[in-house]
């Protein structure tokens, strides 16, 4: 009885209950769209770094983390891989080797993490041979070819194996592209040249385009402009096991490309045995072992079992390795929750203001109401129901406006290709498809719920307090 | 007929063998000529050349065969009284200030030397122009007024080499390396190196001066003056010690 009249009320003025819906719909859209936004960048980030950075589980020597000494390596290797990957719940297990040297080409030195790995049994944890640019390589097809090398696309870039030309081919790529043919022979001009940098390709570019131009194609020249030298040569130079000065050549067999700029600029994959025979190490040695589990939720068992198996080396997870990842995904949920909260706490005051209204405007009728006989706690009632009403009816209607489009965007996934360098130093994609789950839009329905019964209560206690004599006699 | 034209190619290719012989001798009797010394002593004067600014270095430098090298900074005041020392492969510095030893790390190897356009790099590999390429008379040409074989200088395939080809000019009657370009593995050039001002010092006809200019770097350029030199100069190996670096003046 006092739903429906509740219900009656709210479209009784039409107009502005549909403004104060609107409002809340918005809102409510707005909120859970970013929040799906948010977190669909957060579990992609989470999921690049379980399958191409760090997988489950990682073990090495006590000291190996903190002192990068190549001396603090593990022993017997073969024997622990044995025994872990006879473990429950170990889906697979790899070793690889660190050394932290320097990469040079003929223009440009810099630092790198060596890593010695074996691409067969890495295939089994990391996905990071999935990502491969097509045309740089094939990831160690043939493990003969000693000299390649597995490296990321923007230590490709500093090296300057991947650099910036124009030629007639690209011109008919940018073509078919539909470019303007102004901003076409503009960039023609510099055919035949090579540009060594981005940076450098820019400011070329810089000088043909105007600053529209620029932003509108910029992205796209560049892209297309980007060459690669194949098998390009590179050297490496690290220190080995004895202290003394080593190195060789390497050729690029492969270059990835994933969204973390940072480990891209540093993370140089080669065979594990041309390492172990440049650093003279024995066989049977490694730095590290790597663990993939059949289920992630079992990190947290399984890091306390080998950690009782093995006390005598360091045993870390993922979360320990990367804490700034374990804090997003641990509480991503919280942030979510309080950024609803705001939004729903500024959607308050609108309700309030109109419930307010309904309430000052209907006093006649709640003196009536009173008068021939509805209880204070029925009024009170009926006036939280409106509010509940109000802001649930906007609140449904903006989740499954944004339930639909979030399904819509995350097929495609949104490009944020202006943002790309700021996003990607970060270690985030800028294609973020947007993700929520179920579980989120029934504490957001809560949350709305709460929010319509606290934002009556005051329209509502100024009802009660209405004298019903006097509020008969007003006009 | 046919045996016409055998030995038509016979002699072809018997010259082009000999010329990649040749090409070789030449460079390692050049190489030699720098290298190929017992031991040496000398003051250098080393301008760095930058867009902005120029500063000049000068030190001291003992030298035994290719292994061992001890470098004294002397002025200016500021970086005076640091040494480097070079053993094979590898090398150490002494910085009096904040009396350190230190061994320089891979990190450290392909920085300039003293911030010139000198890698420490270059100082610890530079034999490698011998074995690790193959050579080829391309032509002659005339530098500083001196007749010159130019020698293209391909990098062999597996060698540690980061440059695709160099070219060197060496002296015909001296075989002083009097200018090089080195390119990339696409053939760019990326540094330019000159020997100029050809003077005889302790009895020897050598280029008095080194220049060395980054391609893609406008303005930059290191000039090496040698002031003084003197060769075969009685010095132990236990010279070119830890101990010593710390100690030499």
């Amino acid at each position: 009885m006092i739903t429906k009249t509740a219900w009656k009320n709210v479209w009784r003025n039409k107009i502005r209950s549909l403004v104060v819906i609107a409002s809340v719909t918005v809102g409510i859209f707005a909120g859970v769209f970013a929040v799906g936004v948010m977190n669909g960048a957060v579990d992609q980030r989470v999921d690049e770094v379980l399958d191409n950075e760090v997988s489950h589980i990682q073990i090495t020597h006590p000291d190996f983390r903190s002192n990068n000494d190549l001396a603090c390596n593990l022993e017997n290797v073969s024997t622990l891989k044995e025994r872990i990957s006879g473990l429950e719940k170990v889906e697979a297990v790899c070793d690889r080797l660190f050394v932290v040297g320097m990469a040079n080409t003929a223009r440009k030195s810099v630092g790198v993490n060596i890593i010695g790995i074996n691409p067969e049994e890495e295939k089994e944890i990391f996905g990071l041979y999935k990502e491969l640019e097509p045309g740089t390589g094939d990831y160690f097809a043939d493990p003969d070819r000693e000299e390649l090398s597995y490296i990321g696309f923007d230590l490709a870039k500093t090296l300057n194996i991947i650099r910036y030309q124009v030629n007639d081919e690209i011109i008919e790529e940018l073509r078919s592209e539909e470019l303007p043919e102004d901003i076409l022979a503009g960039i023609s001009e510099f055919t035949g040249e090579r540009f060594d940098n981005e940076r450098s390709f820019k400011k070329a570019m810089r000088s043909v385009l105007t600053a529209k131009q620029e932003s509108e194609y910029g992205r796209l020249i560049l892209e297309k402009a980007q060459t690669f030298r194949e098998r390009a040569k590179f050297t490496l130079t690290f220190v080995n096991s004895n202290n003394h000065q080593t190195g060789g050549v390497f050729r690029v067999g492969g270059i990835y490309n994933i969204p973390n700029s940072m480990f891209e600029s540093n993370q140089v994959f080669i065979q594990d045995r041309i390492l172990r025979r440049l650093i003279e190490f024995p066989e049977n040695t490694a730095h590290q072992i790597v663990i993939r589990l059949t289920d992630v939720d079992d990190t947290r068992t399984m890091t306390k079992k080998l950690r009782s198996d093995f006390p005598e080396l360091e045993v870390l997870n993922w979360k320990q390795i990367q804490p700034d990842m374990a804090m997003m995904s641990d509480f991503a949920g919280v942030m979510y929750g309080f950024f609803m909260v705001i939004i729903l706490a500024a959607l308050a005051f609108g309700i309030v203001n109109t419930m307010l209204m309904v309430v000052l405007e209907r006093t006649k009728e709640l003196g009536m109401l009173t008068a021939i006989g509805m209880n204070k706690k029925k009024v009170f009632r009926m006036i939280m129901t409106e509010s509940v009403f109000l802001s649930l009816t906007g609140g449904v209607a903006g989740m499954v406006v944004s339930w639909i489009i979030i399904k819509v965007t995350s097929a495609r996934g949104i490009n944020f290709g202006s943002m790309q360098e700021g996003l990607e130093a970060m270690g985030f994609s800028s294609y973020i498809y947007p993700d929520i789950g179920i579980d989120f839009f029934m504490i957001v329905t809560i949350l709305i719920i709460i929010t319509g019964i606290l934002s009556s209560v005051y329209p509502a206690l100024k009802a009660l307090k209405l004298d019903p004599a006097e509020a008969l006699r007003t006009e | 007929m046919k045996k016409k034209l055998f030995t038509t190619v016979l002699i072809v290719f018997s010259c082009l063998f000999m010329s990649a012989q040749d090409a070789r001798e030449i460079i390692k009797r050049a190489n030699d000529k720098i290298n190929g010394e017992e031991s040496s002593f000398s003051i250098m004067k080393m301008t760095i050349i930058r867009p902005e600014w120029e500063r000049t270095l000068e030190f001291k430098n003992w030298t035994k065969g290719t292994d061992y090298a001890l470098t004294l900074i002397t002025a200016p005041a500021r970086d005076k009284g640091q040494s480097f020392l070079k053993r094979g492969s590898e090398m150490w510095s002494w910085n009096p200030t904040i009396n350190r030893l230190i061994k320089l790390p891979p990190s450290m190897m392909s920085q300039g030397w003293m911030g010139s356009d000198y890698t420490n790099d270059d100082i610890l590999k530079e034999s490698s122009v011998v074995e690790d390429y193959i050579h080829e008379i391309t032509g002659e040409d005339e530098i500083e007024g001196r007749k010159c074989y130019r020698i293209k200088m391909t990098a062999k395939e597996e060698a540690a080499v980061i440059w695709g080809h160099q070219v060197r000019w060496i002296d015909k009657d001296d075989y002083l390396f009097l200018k090089a370009e080195l390119y990339d593995e696409d053939g760019y050039l990326v540094r330019t190196e000159l020997g100029k001002n050809i003077k005889t010092m302790d009895g020897r006809l050598i280029p008095s001066i080194l220049e060395v200019i980054p391609e893609d770097e406008e303005g930059y350029k290191t000039v090496v003056e040698i002031e003084e030199i003197e060769f075969n100069i009685p010095v132990e190996d236990g010279f070119f010690s830890q101990q010593n670096l710390k100690r030499v003046r």
